[in-house]
């Protein structure tokens, strides 16, 4: 029975996928020479056209294209949606709500910096079908106070409430934080809801992402903030896989990273903390290319469950960020082995 | 048949006529506002370039969106403030609206003298309902201490620890649980909030309380409101006195409500009056809302029925420095809207449209046709006067009640009576009167060949308007040549008259059997080359928007589907006559179980709960199988539906 019931949304989510990129479009894409030719080339020959097409070649931004890849999630979710019922709809709806929590931090971020909001109009990407949020509105407040009147029939409202003013870059990584741990939280709950059964793959996958999610932040949080055990504990995350809370509790513990390191030698998660020199810079490609061979996986074994749909959302997260580091790879005219290296996908 | 043609509305005009402006716009109801600064952005919003203009033209650099400017909270205070002192029995008075002449001073001074002459009950009132809250506030805050028993005071006084009580949300008090034992305070959890929150006490030493406030703001902690210093005995005694307090409260302004009824009853007129102003201007702040303005002038856009255009321009010739643009939708003005105008007889089957989608703006609407079509396959189907007649009742009492498809099923509880006298059916009962045309169960072919034929009659309409719709929006690769066009047309006349040649039904016709064949090959041809077909002849280029391969292997399939669906959509109206026989059936079983009960009253209960049975549950199905039909068989020919509806100003803007 169950199998059956995702018969149509999964024959859906495989004739999606037939329209993602290739490996030779990727080629294509990082051999181009410039932005300018990364743009020709998404706009003649993949399904992000008519969200680009309207930009100018002669005068493109590069933010201007990257925000605009992500209007393709927005799509391609909402497509999905009408297969959907249930606490599997209200699971897949939490991948807008990711969307509208970015939309959110950038005007968060346009406050602190005093920028004008609504020249981030065209930054605002989320579903116009399935967000409370009044962005429209929120793009003409002119301070805080007022941003936050106008969410208090969200769910956001009770974060933002308690933080009286928003100036400082301090109290704006506090918001970001929990933000995101909002989301998370979110996600969790919801996952945790899922016929558990036949989504158990897809339920296990997504407790590994929140588990890799706490060590960076755990490491970030010792290396960089320098913050104390109770303040990584407060933002981290729950729900995960191989670290309970006793883990979490320990690894928040230890003195500094190497003691961190020490305490995931024999664990799955080793392999983020294994390099001599190249930790920091390539964490966070790491950790996300783990995910990407995770969920590819997934969609091919995924078909008499959710995790199919999930994994073609999650694969859609990971090529437009693959695109978004060809462009800006573009910027800093890096050659094509060393775009490849900043790429989650490998072409090994 | 009918969409209302809709244009733009641009107006510019002088700040000191923009309450007088509003309130035209707002007593006039049918325009969709649209937010003229979004217009203006757009580079919609185009003033001609005069020398007379120039001020307007220069106010375009400087404009601020009315969002900003206007509040209608001030007015809807004032507003609340009225209906609670008359505990909302003011009544809302339109027709003096439209009529009246409105002064904002007076009614606000009106507002105020109320203030001073019932200054001091209103006033003690308000403290009451204030303290009252408070007090509600702090009981609630106690409450979640109500198991301990200590003073209050004893725990204020406390020299180096402080304590305090808040909440923060389910997923957040996990994180809190797991640091209790080495976060630097005591945490106690006290209680839950309805609202998905969990309460906790923190007792923390004075010295080390900014740190433990850091970590508690980290989890979003809030502190619970209500906690005062005034209170000083132990939580089970403050509640018990709260208590007694909000008692004491009540009968006093019982009292105090009383003494003022007096005073208010005397001055209800004014009241009214500066209740029906005080509306008008809250109203007229929010259509300000949606204006722009410069230091000295207003911009306002709107759609308007075209037919309301000499109106409107005969508002605006009453403001002398008024500029009012219209421009044509076709002009590209951003996508219109679209309004829908049908008689009493189709309007309520706009609400099954508008289920499928809102028709767009260049495009038929569908409704009359919908309308005649589904009222005829549902009397088809459900034929009976009986039941009919139980079903225009019940769609009569539910569309007095103010349910929208109540009026459609009146409807087709009439079409059902029409279809009862033909096949001569009173509530199953096929003795009782004879039929006009046929009994269904008596001649099966009749039916069914019957219900094919009108399938292609149908069919034959949705081409029409297919080709209609199409050719309206220049679309001539879909229009023409397409498998809904005018070639898909022809091909499927010609495909039919091939199968009527041969079966015998225009006889001896066998001659133009080859010319039909040839005229399908043509047609399939055709409709396979659409693309660069239409691409040639309109000399656009490239010919092939895709891939030529992928172009054909896509068109092949497509012509294999193109011609299933044909046989499919044609064979899919013997469903009607299905269902017609189903009904009778249907009632010819209930009536052969009434007979083998051989008792006269369970037999009348089997035959009553028979009719209730298929009114209830054939009367959905077929309601739904007519329904299916429209929106597979024919709306996928014809219709696209990706409109967006006309909202006048009541609908679009919440009314206070």
């Amino acid at each position: 029975m169950s199998k059956s019931k995702y018969a149509c949304i999964n024959a859906k989510t495989l004739a999606m996928s037939a329209r993602r990129l290739q490996d030779h479009d990727f080629f294509e894409l990082i051999k181009a020479s410039d932005l300018k030719e990364v743009f020709y080339y998404l706009r003649d020959h993949t399904d992000y056209a008519p969200f680009i097409k309207m930009l100018d070649s002669e005068n493109l931004h590069r933010s201007d294209l990257e925000v605009r890849l992500n209007y393709l999630k927005v799509q391609e979710i909402e497509k999905l949606l009408y297969y959907l019922s249930g606490p599997d709809k209200s699971f897949i709806k939490v991948y807008l709500v990711r969307l509208e929590v970015e939309s959110l931090r950038i005007l968060i971020r346009g406050i602190v910096r005093k920028e004008a909001l609504e020249s981030l109009r065209d930054m605002m990407v989320y579903s116009k079908n399935h967000t409370k949020v009044p962005f429209d509105r929120l793009l003409r407040v002119k301070d805080w106070d007022e941003f936050k009147k106008l969410l208090v029939d969200t769910d956001y409202y009770r974060i933002f409430e308690i933080h009286k003013s928003l100036e400082t870059e301090a109290e704006l990584v506090m918001i970001e934080k929990k933000l995101d741990r909002y989301y998370y939280d979110l996600l969790r709950n919801r996952l945790f809801k899922l016929d558990k059964k036949s989504n158990h793959e897809l339920i296990e996958a997504q407790q590994r992402h929140f588990d890799l999610l706490n060590l960076v932040w755990i490491y970030r949080g010792k290396k960089f903030y320098n913050l104390s055990r109770e303040e990584i504990l407060a933002y981290s995350l729950r729900g995960g896989l191989k670290l309970n809370e006793k883990r979490l509790g320990d690894l928040a513990g230890t003195k500094n990273v190497d003691e961190m390191k020490a305490q995931l030698v024999d664990s799955d998660y080793a392999f983020l903390f294994n390099h001599t020199k190249t930790i920091d810079l390539y964490m966070e490609r790491r950790q996300e290319r783990y995910l990407y061979y995770l969920y590819k996986r997934l969609f091919s074994e995924g078909g008499g469950s959710l995790a199919q749909v999930v994994a073609y959302i999650r694969l859609l997260d990971f090529e437009v960020e693959d695109i978004t580091s060809i462009i800006e790879s573009k910027r800093y005219r890096m050659g094509e082995i060393e775009t490849k290296k900043y790429l989650i996908r490998s072409f090994d | 048949m009918a969409i209302e043609n809709v244009i733009m509305m641009d107006v510019v005009g002088k700040i000191k006529q923009v309450d007088q402006f509003a309130k035209e716009i707002f007593l006039f109801n049918d325009i969709q506002i649209v937010d003229a600064m979004q217009e203006i952005d757009a580079g919609r919003f185009m003033l001609p370039v005069l020398k007379e203009n120039i001020g307007e033209l220069l106010g375009f650099a400087q404009l601020v969106s009315g969002e900003t400017m206007m509040d209608e909270r001030n007015f809807t205070k004032l507003i609340s403030k009225l209906n609670e002192l008359y505990q909302d029995s003011l009544k809302l008075d339109m027709l003096s609206l439209a009529k009246g002449e409105h002064h904002l001073e007076k009614a606000l001074s009106i507002v105020q003298s109320f203030e001073i002459n019932l200054g001091a009950e209103y006033r003690e009132i308000r403290q009451i309902n204030e303290r009252m809250e408070a007090l509600k506030k702090s009981r609630i805050a106690y409450s979640y201490l109500d198991e301990m028993d200590v003073q209050m005071s004893e725990l204020d006084k406390l020299e180096n620890f402080s304590y305090s009580i808040g909440s923060v949300t389910k997923d957040n008090a996990v994180r809190l649980k797991s640091i209790y034992n080495s976060v630097t305070s005591i945490v106690f959890h006290v209680g839950d909030q309805t609202d998905n929150e969990e309460v906790f006490m923190i007792i923390s030493p004075k010295d080390l309380e900014i740190e433990s406030q850091r970590i508690l703001k980290a989890l979003n902690y809030k502190p619970i409101e209500g906690f005062s210093s005034e209170y000083t005995k132990t939580p089970k005694e403050i509640i018990k006195s709260i208590e007694n307090e909000l008692l004491e409260l009540k009968e006093r302004t019982v009292r105090l409500y009383k003494n003022l009824s007096v005073h208010l009853e005397e001055n209800r007129g004014e009241a009214t009056i500066s209740f029906n102003t005080l509306y008008l201007y809250g109203n007229l702040s929010i259509i300000k809302k949606y204006m722009a303005f410069s230091d000295d002038s207003f911009y306002f856009s709107g759609w308007i029925s075209k037919r309301d255009k000499q109106r409107m321009e005969a508002i605006g010739a009453k403001y002398p420095e008024l500029i009012m643009m219209f421009s044509d939708p076709k002009t590209g003005s951003g996508k219109p809207p679209t309004k829908m105008k049908n008689n009493w007889l189709f309007r309520p089957f706009e609400v099954l449209v508008k289920m499928y989608g809102v028709p767009a703006f260049d495009e038929l609407d569908p409704t009359a046709f919908l309308s005649i079509t589904y009222m005829f396959c549902f009397g088809f189907m459900f034929g009976d006067v009986g039941q009919g007649v139980i079903l225009s009742v019940i769609g009569f009492i539910l569309s007095r009640k103010g349910i929208e498809l109540g009026k459609v099923l009146l409807r087709l509880g009439i079409c059902a009576v029409f279809f009862g006298f033909m096949y001569g059916s009173v509530f199953g009962f096929e003795t009782i009167i004879n039929p006009i045309w046929v009994r269904p169960f008596n001649e099966i072919n009749t039916m069914l060949l019957t219900a094919v034929i009108v399938g292609i009659l149908l069919l034959f309409l949705a081409y029409i308007y297919s080709i209609i719709n199409k050719l309206k929006k220049m679309e001539i690769k879909e229009g023409v040549f397409g498998k809904n066009g005018i070639c898909g047309f022809i091909l499927y006349l010609s495909i039919l008259g091939l199968v009527g040649v041969n079966l015998g039904v225009i006889p001896n016709a066998q001659i133009i059997n080859p010319i039909l064949i040839g005229v399908i090959i043509l047609m399939i041809f055709i409709v396979l080359i659409r693309e660069p077909l239409a691409n040639y002849l309109s000399k656009r280029k490239p010919l092939y928007e895709n891939e030529l391969s992928e172009y054909y292997v896509e068109g092949g399939f497509e012509l294999f589907e193109m011609l299933l669906g044909m046989l499919s959509n044609t064979l899919s109206f013997i469903r009607i006559g299905a269902f017609a026989l189903t009904h009778v059936g249907l009632f010819m079983a209930f009536q052969t179980l009434a007979a083998m009960a051989q008792n006269g009253v369970i037999s009348a209960g089997i035959l009553i709960i028979a009719n209730l049975f298929i009114i209830l549950l054939e009367g959905l199905i077929v309601s739904i199988q007519a329904l299916r039909l429209q929106y597979y068989e024919l709306f996928s020919k014809y219709y696209t539906g990706d409109g967006t509806e006309f909202k006048p100003i009541d609908l679009e803007i919440k009314l206070l």
